[in-house]
């Protein structure tokens, strides 16, 4: 290849500085300004530059603060197929904290926001029910260590609340028993198996706030549907995730630990 | 205050898609046009259109414009085996007859094959010391010509001692995995996929035809035989503009089941996905994404070796 891109040789650049210490995890990156004259580039190929750090997770930029190199926070990786020690149709809830736990890292969640919504045809078909019906909703947003995570939001059908067989879901509370464990005692609604499907897109004003992180940077929005015996969705949980802070695994087969494959 | 002024222009040039003014095909005014059409700056208007592709709305095509995509239709891969296909051998066979069913027609280029030291996310997941070397295996993979996926095998070097083919640029009729365990007793038994996204390199920019601040998928699939041991890793990335994956665990109807309901036929109490399929409704079930079970490399014959 004859020439990279200045952008990418700023990128490369900074990168290398970052790799080797150079500039410390947690300082503040020279201003846009300040990096035009020390690599005599244009205000444009700067932030190109910038983007492209904060695409690969290595630099964040806080409003009205400047841009800092991220602190050292080790990706969390989720895995999607259910693992040995949770049994199927263990909670979201659950499996989650569980990984995090493993990572000896401190996970916080906040307290449910509960709401009787008509949410988006990505989730009326997945729960297969009319496009203008009414589901109730629960959301609540994830923190390791302080740093944002994911935001979830599980949609349940209306009726589960309406015949009065499982008015907890009302509550804003957190369940410490997991919201499947409930629905199995109350309802006797058991989840016999889920499907996760998984796109990347660009965040929305709500999303790079909460993550901070700039409107072209990516997240994962992850569409999780749990069917009970009868093959019917008894809930879709819509999960969206900062790519740079989150990786996901898919165990088919018979595997050793997933630890082998990573540094630490 | 509103909205900034890329996503209100991004919602306009959305609802003139939307609303048919701007059919399927179409390529879009170009960026010093739409300069002027909302007086804004370049950078604006190119944010807006960095949005619009970013949910796939418009298609960038290098040296060209800017098009408006047709009815959504993204490439969706099941990760998880497929029931039924058993294991480690069937995937590559549902692939194509998946495609088959869809009327989409899958090509895959020749093999590239490199000799060379991995990078460490590689040399990691198949347990190699530093400094030890592999043989990879790269294609580029076309469904109805649009580029789908650029795919490279890596295989411990050991292996292409004993089993030379993996050394030839040509295809492995029986499949890579296939062709190890006939050659040398080895037998997947289990994968690993580990999903990632990131921004793309300029030489997956320059296939896929994104811009550099566009978003991939990179998927590392780790290969185990009966042993434990990893004995192949496949590194995957896929455009985040036109592929989706799904992964299923436990009990689970047919995907299809979870894909947008026509109105009209949405009765949660008979849900029969079978009479919503029949020809009248098919054509109002317009964003239906094509399946397409993950072809390992390998696994089949007339894919990656």
């Amino acid at each position: 290849m004859a020439h990279q891109p200045k952008y990418q040789r700023i990128a490369d650049d900074l990168h290398h500085q970052i790799k080797r210490g150079d500039i410390r995890p947690g300082a503040r990156l020279p201003t846009e300004a300040d990096l035009g004259e020390m690599y005599q580039a244009s205000r444009n190929t700067i932030r190109d530059a910038v983007k492209r750090l904060i695409s690969l997770g290595l630099v964040e930029t806080r409003p009205g603060q400047g841009t800092f190199v991220t602190p050292e926070v080790d990706p969390l990786v989720t895995t999607l197929t259910g693992s040995p020690d949770h049994r199927l149709g263990g909670d979201e809830e659950i499996a989650y904290l569980s990984a995090v736990n493993r990572d000896h890292r401190t996970p916080r969640m906040s307290d449910p926001e509960v709401r009787v919504l008509v949410p988006t045809e990505n989730v009326t078909a997945r729960l297969r029910i009319k496009s203008d019906a009414q589901v109730l909703s629960r959301h609540q947003e994830r923190f390791v260590d302080d740093v944002p995570f994911s935001r979830q939001t599980s949609f349940y059908p209306l009726e589960f609340v309406t015949s009065g067989k499982a008015p907890k879901l009302l509550l804003a509370k957190d369940m410490p028993e997991g919201a499947l464990r409930y629905l199995e005692d109350s309802m006797d609604l058991k989840q016999v198996g889920y499907r996760d499907w998984i796109t990347a897109r660009t965040p929305d004003g709500d999303e790079q706030t909460f993550f901070r992180i700039p409107h072209d940077a990516t997240v994962f929005e992850i569409f999780r549907t749990g069917f009970d015996q009868t093959g019917t969705p008894l809930r879709v949980t819509v999960t969206v995730f900062a790519a740079d802070r989150n990786q996901f695994l898919v165990n088919v087969g018979e595997l050793p630990d997933p630890q082998y494959e990573t540094e630490s | 205050m509103g909205p900034p002024l890329y996503q209100q222009i991004a919602d306009d040039l959305r609802s003139k898609i939307e609303s048919g003014e701007l059919p399927p095909g179409q390529q879009i005014p170009t960026e010093g046009d739409l300069q002027k059409i909302y007086g804004a700056s370049r950078n604006t208007i190119r944010d807006a259109i960095k949005r619009l592709v970013s949910l796939g709305i418009v298609q960038t095509r290098a040296g060209q414009g800017t098009f408006v995509v047709g009815a959504a239709d993204p490439f969706v891969t099941t990760l998880s085996a497929l029931p039924g296909s058993g294991f480690g051998g069937g995937e590559g066979a549902t692939y194509l007859s998946q495609v088959g069913e869809r009327h989409r027609s899958p090509r895959v280029s020749l093999p590239k094959v490199e000799v060379q030291v991995p990078p460490p996310e590689i040399g990691l997941r198949l347990r190699l010391g530093p400094g030890a070397q592999v043989v990879s295996r790269s294609q580029e993979r076309f469904i109805d010509e649009t580029p789908w996926s650029l795919q490279t095998s890596f295989y411990p070097m050991e292996f292409a001692l004993k089993a030379p083919r993996l050394l030839m640029a040509g295809d492995i009729v029986e499949g890579a995995m296939g062709y190890l365990e006939e050659a040398e007793g080895i037998k997947q038994v289990g994968y690993r996929d580990w999903i990632t996204a990131r921004t793309p390199n300029p030489n997956e920019q320059s296939f896929f035809g994104l811009e550099h601040d566009a978003m991939v998928f990179e998927i590392f699939r780790t290969a185990f035989d009966t042993t434990g041991s990893p004995v192949r890793v496949t590194a995957t990335v896929f455009p985040a503009d036109r592929n989706q994956f799904i992964v299923n665990f436990g009990v689970v109807p047919e995907p299809q089941y979870d894909l947008p309901w026509p109105d009209d036929q949405t009765d949660p109490g008979q849900p029969d996905p079978h009479e919503s399929l029949a020809e009248p409704q098919a054509a109002a079930w317009r964003s239906r994404p094509s399946l397409f079970s993950w072809p390992d490399s390998g696994d089949h014959p007339s894919s990656e070796d």
